[in-house]
């Protein structure tokens, strides 16, 4: 909800915070809040808090924590209940219509509305249309009540509260023309839709600049019962979002007494009948206090003097209980007058008590997982992770992002050949990765891909494992969709289950977490070197000394051989390096140049011949 | 220009997620916590009635869901574990859940559709907010191991009353909303089978891609699912 500061300060006048103090100060009172601009601020009202849902509603929770003082807003009372219309109620909704009331508005000619409500209302980015209209926009926003106008001779056969049968038909105030499935709420008047209630009105019932009498509605409806019709019919609007977050019977009264102020305020001429009462309001019940069991739940010794601070909220104490305001439908019981009082302290005064601590044993699943990993790691291997969903398998997913990502993966294969294609130069590195895969039935698996294949791995990971796996080459076809260009590529997936059984001996894991380096978002240059040197020099110096080099993301040594030709004493090293730069890929003259400089610092350190 | 040094090399490594939960876990072990995995496919009740989120009721909207076409949905968070795993255990309780869940969004550099979380449940007789509070901020004291302020500010979730948000600020940087938490809700926990007038609870729930960020500096969550070895190659 969007929130203008002056509009705030109407209600409280001594309000004297700029907007990065509101913003704070409502952030810190449960509703979120980010600055806009110098005189506005979006608030994320949550949806226990439907009071808070408008201008005056938030600064009265703001009067109430921060004892600030309140202006209520100027209202007339209502007149005394008549029987201008015929009003049924469906009696299934009983107990989701908690409030309803008509107003009938005699001697009314349309008219412009004031500057002052034109300006608020294109403040709020709505168009201003009539008066009586204006006044139910301005209304909902800042009382927090929706109101909804009728043109009376549109309506004069009265109006019945029901849920649709399939197939009844509406065209809306915003031109869609709806048909409508069964059980969405709406309004009939002589058996025509005439309103899809709580969300939006019908064309054939709508004020115009001829209408002269109208009647104003004011009702209250069950959050899940508009969320629900406004899902079934497809529309949604700011009403049914707001109702959505609750509205009371408190706000709808008050909505509707400063309608009749601000109408009369406009157009004093009008004549104004109230409807009968069919709803019964219900109202809000008082909590027995159990200050014991709130000072268990928040761990703070509150006393009961602590609840006398609940009083500028509007809650009132009485002897053992407390009753709650009637605008308050969010608390109702004991964990929720706990959350109300440790919110009014303050939560970051409530302090903090530490767990008594405890050990257990370390034999668990957990740890045979971690360790399982953590000696794979150990052998060389490298762990990935992807995603769950795939274009093919047994489990379809109803509302799927896109058509590649219908399904959740019956297998892990997918997702390791989408990390072998992701490091096009990176041929002997082998991956393994663990997750849950859903064949008919969901089960955790570990799998393993080795774009080159590695026969003294494959043992080492059968002696972790504790069984031999089945390895086969991935379908070429597989690898193509994937841009991959090796062709044999090796795979095995098992069920992590009997694996983790066969865990024993713990081993230490690592928990050491290195700062992240961000990756280049340019693909690095390759280049493939070969090195004639004496067989005492370790391939590791060598790669230690090539890496130093700012640009060089990794050098890797991909082969090494000896030959009597070579000279006895001799091995040549191939080195892969990689090349990058954070800004874009490096031309062929620079890496050239890198390459030079690299082996420029190797000669200073190890005697080599290039081949 | 400046050039920034990444450096990878050629032994094994671990997913950082991995590194991540094993120092999560080294916290929580001091409370004697128990871990516990589950099933990413759940029926939409573990994930919504039973936490308190009945079937059109405004606060599914907080969540974007995955449904299968069999009727049930893709976990949108840890908590699916709460009832089930206390329904098969007496109190009092310190569980960890972790693992992965999934949210039907927009994927931007905090956001992607498959993510991983921590849940937290602690059941016991006198288990406090206070408790709760503690147990947190000592969590990020411990992976962070630097001068932190914390704000615990109200905030709404239907399995939780109350229910809190924690925001965290370092040196110098600005407020960044970490998770959120509160006391088990009194239907949640006579879901459980266990009277509110005895037991009581606190429950947590963190993004663990959320926590590698904060921790690592990471700045876009997606990498982590890449399988890029420029990344997993750090680690």
């Amino acid at each position: 909800m969007v929130i203008s500061a002056p509009w705030l300060k109407e209600f409280l006048p001594n309000l004297d915070w700029g907007v990065s103090e509101l913003c704070e100060n409502l952030t810190s009172i449960g509703h979120e809040t980010k600055i806009i601009d110098k005189t506005h601020l979006e608030v994320d009202i949550t949806p226990n808090r439907g009071d808070c849902n408008s201008v005056f509603g938030l600064a009265r929770d703001l009067a109430g924590i921060y004892n600030l003082l309140l202006v209520q807003p100027t209202v007339d009372d209502l007149p005394k209940n008549g029987n201008f219309i015929n009003l049924k109620i469906n009696h299934k909704l009983k107990d989701q219509v908690t409030y309803d009331l008509l107003v009938e508005i005699e001697n009314y000619q349309t008219q412009d509305s004031p500057p002052e409500i034109v300006d608020k209302l294109t403040e709020l980015g709505l168009a201003h249309k009539d008066l009586i209209v204006d006044l139910t926009n301005i209304i909902a926003y800042e009382i927090g009540s929706p109101l909804h106008a009728f043109d009376f001779q549109k309506i004069s056969n009265g109006l019945e509260l029901d849920l649709s049968s399939n197939n009844e038909e509406i065209a809306l105030l915003d031109g869609r023309s709806v048909k409508l499935p069964a059980n969405c709420l709406i309004q009939r008047s002589a058996s025509q839709v005439v309103d899809l209630a709580g969300i939006m009105g019908g064309l054939n019932s709508a004020v115009t600049d001829t209408t002269n009498h109208a009647v104003l509605q004011a009702a209250v409806f069950d959050p899940s019962l508009v969320r629900s019709s406004s899902k079934l019919s497809n529309v949604a609007s700011a009403a049914s979002l707001q109702y959505q977050k609750g509205v009371s019977s408190f706000t709808a009264d008050l909505g509707l007494k400063r309608f009749l102020h601000l109408l009369r305020k406009y157009k004093p001429q009008v004549k104004v009948n109230c409807s009968q009462r069919l709803t019964q309001d219900k109202s809000v019940t008082g909590i027995t206090i159990d200050l014991k069991k709130i000072n268990t739940l928040i761990g703070y010794d509150f006393r009961p003097e602590d609840l006398t601070k609940l009083t500028k909220l509007g809650f009132v104490c009485q002897g053992e209980t407390v009753i709650p305001p009637q605008w308050r439908l969010d608390v109702s019981n004991t964990p929720e007058l706990a959350e109300e009082m440790a919110r009014v302290i303050g939560l970051n005064k409530i302090g903090t008590r530490e767990l008594k601590k405890v050990k257990l044993p370390q034999d668990c699943d957990f740890r045979r997982l971690q360790t399982l990993k953590q000696q794979l790691k150990n052998i060389g291997l490298t762990e990935t992770s992807g995603y769950s969903f795939s274009d093919m398998g047994e489990i379809e997913i109803a509302n799927p992002l896109n058509k590649d990502e219908k399904f959740i993966r019956t297998s892990l294969k997918d997702s390791l050949v989408t990390t072998v294609s992701r490091n096009p130069y990176m041929k002997k590195v082998c991956y393994f990765e663990i997750g849950h895969v859903f064949p008919k039935q969901e089960v955790p698996k570990i799998g393993f891909i080795m774009p080159t294949f590695d026969k003294s791995l494959v043992t080492k990971i059968n002696e972790v494992l504790g069984e031999n796996l089945n390895y086969e080459f991935i379908e070429e076809t597989e690898l193509k969709k994937k841009n991959v260009k090796l062709t044999q590529v090796n795979f095995a997936e098992t069920e992590l289950g009997p694996v983790l059984s066969r865990i024993r001996t713990m081993t230490e894991l690592d928990s050491t977490l290195k700062k992240y380096q961000p990756i280049s978002k340019y693909p690095p240059v390759v280049r493939d070197i070969s090195l004639l040197v004496d067989n005492s020099i370790k391939s590791s110096t060598i790669v230690s000394i090539l890496s130093r080099n700012k640009s060089v993301l990794l050098a890797e040594q991909t082969d090494s051989f000896q030959s009597d030709k070579l000279g006895r004493t001799k091995t040549s090293l191939t080195y892969r390096i990689l090349l990058q730069n954070m800004d874009r890929s490096l031309t062929d003259a620079e890496a050239d140049r890198v390459l030079r400089e690299c082996l420029n610092s190797l000669s200073k350190e190890v005697q080599f011949t290039l081949r | 220009m400046a050039q920034k040094n990444v450096k990878i090399n050629m032994n094994g490594h671990l997913h950082p997620l991995t590194i991540l939960l094993n120092k999560v876990a080294q916290y929580f072990d001091q409370y004697g916590f128990e871990y516990v995995y589950g099933p990413e496919v759940v029926r939409e009740q573990d994930n919504f009635d039973l936490l308190n989120i009945p079937k059109d009721h405004p606060a599914r909207d907080l969540q974007d869901t995955f449904y299968l076409k069999d009727g049930r949905v893709l976990r949108t968070h840890t908590s699916s574990m709460q009832v089930p795993t206390m329904l098969k255990r007496k109190p009092p309780a310190r569980l960890i859940f972790p693992g992965r869940v999934f949210r039907n969004e927009a994927t931007d550099s905090g956001h992607n559709t498959n993510f991983n979380q921590i849940e937290g449940l602690v059941i016991d007789k006198d288990v406090s907010l206070a408790n709760l509070i503690a147990m947190l901020e000592g969590l990020f004291k411990y992976l962070l191991k630097e001068d932190l302020e914390f704000r615990i500010r109200p905030s709404y979730f239907p399995f939780v009353e109350p229910g809190i948000e924690l925001d965290l600020k370092r040196s110098e940087g600005p407020w960044t909303e970490m998770l959120g938490a509160g006391m088990v809700h009194p239907k949640v926990l006579r879901n459980m089978n266990l009277d509110p007038e005895q037991w009581q609870g606190f429950a947590f729930g963190v993004g663990l891609e959320r926590l590698l960020a904060i921790v690592t500096g990471l700045n876009d969550i997606r990498v982590t699912l890449s399988g890029d070895y420029r990344y997993l190659g750090q680690y």
